[in-house]
């Protein structure tokens, strides 16, 4: 009796039951990955908010959209695209006006003594807060670097933009203005980077990006909205 | 040579062999796996996102809750009006739902944890970010009204989902 073999199995709907699996994963599911913008919420306070430290009028860029989706820029109403170049000047105060906000160079002394202070906390810190305490650390020195790096252009700003709302604007105005003065912030350290590093923010490592985060801090407070 | 070209001119073309099309149609399989994710709920609200240039992703293994805001559905206006309104998971809810909505999702973020370690589950329910998405017609008003709820729910980490671009 001859051997016989036994018999291949025919591979050949395979590829449609793979098929079929791949339709399925396709109608059932969405890119994981959503563009957004992030925003820290302030905590709640029992009391009403007492102002601790008091801001300088100085130092207040107000923003404000109104129920006609107008915007309106220390009171005077503007075309939401000329916000960022108006709040880069405001914020750079390059003529040292003295109505718009005050910035002083930072110190080499002041940076450094951070550092220091900031290792011997991390020396006595406990084995649970050694985590932050070394982050903060990182933070400090990350500082120093960047105060070599950018010299005086490093300043500590004192401003505050102040964004309110009225409870009739539109959500859509509301994020244009948002992304406007982030705009505002990126073409600050986008100009400082090219001119001190000779290339733009886009092409940036991460650690630059941090040191830039740093010249140029972002400081936007949101007041609660308005009839 | 003669092996080759013996006689027989009739010779057929052989078969293109499709045996590593399950091998390809796989690889697509994966790919959609990983690159996607299994859509969470039916959408109750209609929601037009704004678009906006500054953006940023957050991280993959970021715990998160969704909460849409927007026009009901047309097939729900019937019940719910045509008034924005709030959807959560996937029902269109009341404003003081707020605060139980990010109870239970901080608690399902916990119990993902449970067994292996605790503490970090309850870090990670800490870390939660709340994703707004809402349609660019809304009136600020109900926004704050939300974001308010937030705050009181101690859920202080906001994103706002946009369309990127100009």
């Amino acid at each position: 009796m001859p051997k016989r073999q036994a018999p291949e199995v025919n591979a050949g709907s395979m590829a449609d039951i793979a098929f079929l699996l791949l339709i399925f994963f396709l109608v059932t599911s969405e890119m994981s990955k959503e563009a957004g913008k992030f925003q820290l919420l302030p905590e709640k306070t029992d009391e009403k908010q007492e102002i601790t430290d008091k801001v300088k009028e100085r130092n207040v860029i107000e923003v404000l959209v109104n129920d006609d989706n107008k915007v309106l820029f220390e009171a005077k109403l503007v075309n939401i695209e000329e916000i960022p170049s108006l709040v880069k000047e405001m914020i750079l105060n390059a003529a040292d006006k003295e109505d718009w906000p005050e910035s002083r160079p930072v110190s080499m002394e002041e940076v450094t003594s951070i550092v220091a202070k900031n290792k011997k906390a991390l020396e006595n810190a406990s084995e649970a807060k050694a985590k932050s305490a070394e982050k903060k650390l990182r933070k400090s020195e990350l500082r120093v670097k960047a105060l070599e790096i950018f010299g005086e252009d490093f300043k500590k700003s004192s401003h505050v933009v102040n964004m309110q709302a009225t409870q009739g604007a539109s959500y859509e105005t509301y994020i244009a203005l948002k992304d406007k003065l982030d705009q505002a912030y990126t073409s600050l350290r986008d100009d400082l980077a090219k001119r001190k590093l000779g290339r733009g923010w886009e092409d940036l490592t991460l650690e630059e990006k941090a040191m830039l985060k740093m010249v140029y801090k972002e400081n936007i407070s949101e007041s609660p909205v308005v009839q | 040579m003669s092996k080759f070209d013996g006689g027989n001119k009739k010779r057929e073309e052989p078969a293109i062999s499709t045996a590593s099309l399950p091998d390809i149609v796989f690889m697509l399989l994966f790919f959609f796996m990983v690159a996607t994710k299994a859509k969470d709920n039916e959408a109750s609200v209609m929601v037009a996102l704004p678009t906006a240039t500054e953006t940023g992703k957050l991280e993959d293994k970021t715990p998160t809750a969704y909460i849409q805001l927007g026009v009901p559905v047309k097939s729900l206006q019937k019940i719910y009006g045509d008034k924005t309104s709030i959807q959560l998971n996937d029902a269109i809810k009341e404003k003081k739902d707020i605060r139980m909505f990010l109870d239970e999702k901080r608690a399902s973020i916990k119990s993902n944890y449970s067994d292996v370690a605790p503490e970090i589950g309850a870090s990670k329910a800490k870390q939660m970010v709340v994703c707004l998405k809402v349609d660019k017609k809304t009136k600020l008003g109900i926004v704050s009204e939300v974001k308010e709820e937030l705050r009181d729910g101690s859920a202080l980490k906001v994103n706002y989902i946009v369309n990127e671009g100009k």
